[in-house]
């Protein structure tokens, strides 16, 4: 069985007098096995943010099903829904979303502390994580002390740090410069050879390039997919590349 | 360029951030208004009494300026870092530093005009309105000039300077900064603030000094005078910057200790308040130790001054038992029935109203024993008159007497009298009456050596006074140290309205023309109204400044609270929504979020409330100057204070909650 399954997700945003609708998502469906790694590409204003929105619970879908393991989220009420998202579900976003508050370390066993684990899961978990993505050296600095890739990888061991099912990146490096980015990219390459499920939303094609399978969406709608299968990142960068011009051209010869 | 475009730049910047701007004018306004206020009550042509008065007022003024040139550079900290990214908005758009100070200049101006403006216009009025309200509490008619030319240039000068120096400053902060700083400033993450032991210490060292006086030292003092003024202020002084100290690194410290119990701050409701506190004390401190302090000082002046007000009737009661107490005696004998018959006639005559009354004739003779140390007297009181004063029968024959000395003879002089009753020493009516009426330090009859001794009538009185008279002729080395005179007097209350001073004056007039005048002649008499017009001075003077400093110190620790949420609330809104992408619930951030600004916001009320329970030994006693000695009425009024104080504060919470509210966006 599929981990993720979005089903004819649909979402629709009326304007506060209801004269006006406007539909982000037009019926979505594709599934995410375990142990992928795929990227969601598309113009901004496509609908690929309120796609991850809507997978990530964050927001209600106005009709259609998103599935993980199984479980039906919309069955899901209100307040399970956090502890749903805490347990299940990283995030690394583009802006980092680190808390001024806390320092490094606090800011990465921020979920365990919510999840109410005991301190020995977390001495056990942090010092594995933080040697794996390189980040001993900053836990107790803060997010003001470090760099954007610093805090990057701080944000993505926070997501990782209890071992989710899946993990939601929405640009993770959009907010970073080129060396950073790819330093990020490889550090999710690896996350993923380990057997962690990605689903990314990007519009840069090199993020994309690293993924396994690339989604396009325009209009609400997905437009096309592209599987990497066995071929170098190279050739793949140069296929999603067609592909994004030919969506932008409005035409589909990919 | 247009003339005009930096006056119109300046003004619609003013506009756009009216949220802030109002709430800062209104500072700059009340501000000047309080101080053109206070200096009008130092002013020679004003009401404030010469001498001590003044002079307090003209510290009170200085400390006051320096207070609001603190007060307005912190507001305007505030109001420029939330303006960072419009200031850095235009350098981008190509103002340079010599524009932007000239866009400062026409903001200043501006600010001057209206707050400056606007606080004299308010202070004029302000102060018509609390000298007419003063003139109502002292009871007097004098109000002085309608406007104190002198004050209006003192206090336009004081405001300009500070908006003058707090220009500069502006100016110099724009003028460094790059343009990309500039764009940044208004969400650059502050520092985690550090534990500063040293500090933290040294806050407690001198907050517990400053107890230590406020507690300790009533016990050390006798008898209260001025100059113990000083102690207070002392501990005054060492509380502040003992607050200051702990609320800057004691808090913080503390927080860190917290945070280093990692079983208690690994747990989820901990978790988020410990690290957010930290961070919330760092930058507040200043602040929250300000209004802890303006809370304090506005709950003591109230409390104390309020306590004196309404103690006034009680302690003008302590020297009054009535409202008109006549006294008079003379060497040689008078009519005396006749003449205070004839004097009150001419009272009702003018008329005035006299209530039930108290006649009576005393005489106090005394002579030294050489059985005891200190010689005895005896308060000799007419039958007529203990009736008055106890509403007991006392039917004595000329020889025989009440007294409170044990014996069943009493031997004065040559005349011996029969004891008929006996009286109680501590519990009598008449006793208690006489020394009010006397106005004695120490009750009446406390001491051994002290009786009362109750005779038929004046009559006896007069004849006992002869005797010594005699004695006295004819041996010009006996000692008699008491009265001389026996004293006539009749106490009587007026109804509401009527002068007891005027009334007084028309029983004088009448005895002074009507009696006998020969031989020396002794007017006792008093009225309430006379001291009671002397003590509304002083004491409405007081709480005057009590209220007045009170509102002054209140509405500054309002605005400071309405500039905490605001800028707390700007704060918060991202680090609410990153919280909850992160996976908490709605009501965890909320709930944490909440216990966190409740607790920030509380801490100086509470604080406040240590401080002045603190104070309360000291500042009860210091009340004795003013002849204060209801403890009960002082705690009654310090608990009143303090119970209408949280109201005004919680109600100022829950007003700029709102606000806070809205801008976190729940």
């Amino acid at each position: 069985m599929a981990l993720l399954e979005v089903e004819d997700l649909q979402k629709t945003y009326t304007s506060r007098f209801g004269d006006q609708s406007v539909h982000a998502l037009a019926g979505v469906s594709f599934t995410l096995e375990a142990g992928e790694f795929a990227a969601v590409m598309g113009e901004s204003g496509s609908g690929k943010t309120t796609l991850l929105n809507v997978v990530a619970s964050l927001d209600r879908p106005t009709a259609g099903r998103v599935r993980l393991d199984g479980r039906d989220m919309a069955d899901l009420p209100e307040k399970e829904l956090a502890a749903f998202r805490r347990d299940n579900l990283g995030f690394v976003f583009q802006e980092f979303n680190l808390l001024d508050t806390f320092n490094i370390r606090d800011n990465i066993l921020l979920p365990m502390v919510l999840a109410g684990r005991s301190r020995r899961d977390m001495d056990q978990a942090l010092p594995r994580l933080a040697a794996q993505l390189g980040i001993r050296e900053i836990l107790d600095k803060y997010p003001y002390e470090v760099s954007g890739g610093q805090k990057q990888r701080a944000a993505v061991a926070r997501a990782l740090i209890l071992s989710p099912r899946l993990i939601l990146a929405d640009e993770p490096t959009g907010a970073l410069d080129s060396r950073s980015s790819d330093s990020l990219l490889s550090l999710m390459d690896a996350i993923n050879a380990m057997g962690q499920t990605v689903l990314m939303v990007t519009h840069s094609v090199k993020a994309a390039s690293h993924a396994g399978r690339v989604l396009f969406i325009k209009d609400g709608t997905l437009y096309h997919q592209l599987y990497r299968g066995g071929e170098d990142q190279a050739h793949f960068y140069g296929r999603i590349s067609d592909v994004l011009t030919a969506l932008a051209g409005g035409r589909s010869d990919g | 360029m247009d003339k005009r475009f930096y006056p119109r730049m300046a003004w619609d910047c003013l506009r756009k951030n009216s949220r802030f701007y109002v709430p800062y004018l209104l500072t700059v306004a009340g501000a000047a208004a309080g101080f053109y206020i206070l200096a009008t009550a130092g002013d020679p042509a004003g009401m404030a009494d010469p001498g001590d008065v003044r002079a307090i007022v003209r510290l009170c003024r200085v400390v006051l300026g320096l207070v609001c040139c603190g007060f307005l550079l912190y507001t305007n900290g505030f109001l420029m870092k939330q303006r960072g990214r419009e200031f850095g908005l235009y350098a981008v758009l190509g103002l340079d530093r010599a524009n932007m100070t000239r866009l400062l200049a026409w903001e200043t101006a501006f600010t001057a005009a209206i707050g400056v403006g606007g606080g004299l216009a308010g202070g004029v009025l302000l102060d018509r309105l609390l000298l007419l309200t003063l003139a109502k509490l002292t009871e007097r008619t004098y109000l002085g000039p309608v406007v104190y030319g002198r004050c209006l240039a003192l206090t336009a000068g004081v405001f300009c300077a500070i908006l003058a120096v707090i220009f500069a400053v502006n100016t110099a902060k724009v003028g460094v900064k790059r343009p990309a700083d500039l764009l940044k400033s208004s969400n650059v993450g502050d520092k985690e603030p550090k534990a500063r032991w040293f500090i933290a210490l040294v806050g407690a060292v001198l907050l517990g000094t400053g107890y230590g006086i406020a507690i300790g030292r009533p016990a050390l003092m006798g008898s209260v005078e001025r100059g113990d003024i000083l102690w207070f202020f002392a501990a005054v002084l060492l509380v502040i910057f003992g607050t200051f100290a702990l609320f800057l690194a004691g808090t913080v410290t503390w927080l860190k200790l917290l945070r280093r119990w990692k079983g208690y701050y690994y747990k989820a409701r901990h978790f988020i308040s410990v690290s957010g506190l930290i961070h919330r004390m760092g930058r507040n401190a200043a602040g929250l130790a300000i209004i802890c302090i303006l809370s304090t000082a506005v709950l003591v002046m109230v409390s104390s001054t309020v306590c004196l007000r309404i103690g006034l009737e009680s302690h003008l009661r302590q020297y009054f038992v009535r409202d008109v107490m006549c006294e008079f005696g003379s060497m040689v004998e008078n009519d005396w029935d006749g003449l205070l018959d004839g004097a009150l006639k001419d009272a009702l005559a003018a008329g005035y109203h006299p209530g039930e009354m108290v006649r009576y004739t005393w005489w106090h003779y005394g002579w030294d024993d050489e059985s005891v140390d200190t010689g005895i007297s005896l308060y000799f009181l007419d039958a007529a008159g203990y009736e008055d004063m106890t509403g007991r029968q006392a039917d004595l024959a000329p020889g025989q007497v009440l007294t409170t000395a044990d014996s069943d003879t009493l031997q004065v002089m040559d005349t011996t009298f029969t004891v008929a009753g006996h009286l109680e020493r501590n519990d009598d009516p008449a006793a208690a009456y006489m020394t009010q009426a006397l106005g004695l330090e120490d009750p009446l009859l406390q001491e051994e050596t002290q009786q009362l001794v109750v005779v038929a009538d004046g009559g006896v009185i007069a004849a006992l006074r002869r005797d010594v008279e005699d004695y006295r002729v004819g041996d010009p080395d006996y000692f008699c140290g008491y009265g001389t005179f026996a004293e006539h007097c009749v106490d009587f209350d007026l109804p509401a309205g009527e002068d007891s001073h005027e009334c007084l004056s028309v029983i004088r007039q009448y005895v002074y023309d009507h009696h006998a005048h020969e031989g020396s002649f002794s007017d006792g008499s008093k009225d309430i109204g006379d001291s009671r017009g002397d003590l509304l001075v002083e004491y409405g003077s007081l709480l005057f400044l009590g209220l007045f400093l009170g509102t002054l110190f209140l509405g500054g620790a309002a605005l400071l609270i309405y500039y905490k949420q605001v800028s707390e609330g700007y704060e918060d809104r991202q680090r609410f929504a990153v919280m909850q992408k992160v996976g908490m619930d709605r009501d965890l951030v909320r709930r944490s979020i909440h216990s966190q600004i409740l607790l920030v916001f509380f801490l100086p009320l509470v604080t406040a409330f240590c401080h002045m329970a603190a104070a309360f030994p000291l500042v009860a006693r210091l009340l004795e100057i003013w002849d204060m000695l209801d403890r009960g009425l002082f705690l009654l009024c310090t608990v009143g204070t303090a119970a209408a104080f949280a109201a005004v504060y919680t109600a100022l919470y829950l007003l700029t909650a709102r606000v806070y509210a809205r801008l976190v966006g729940q």
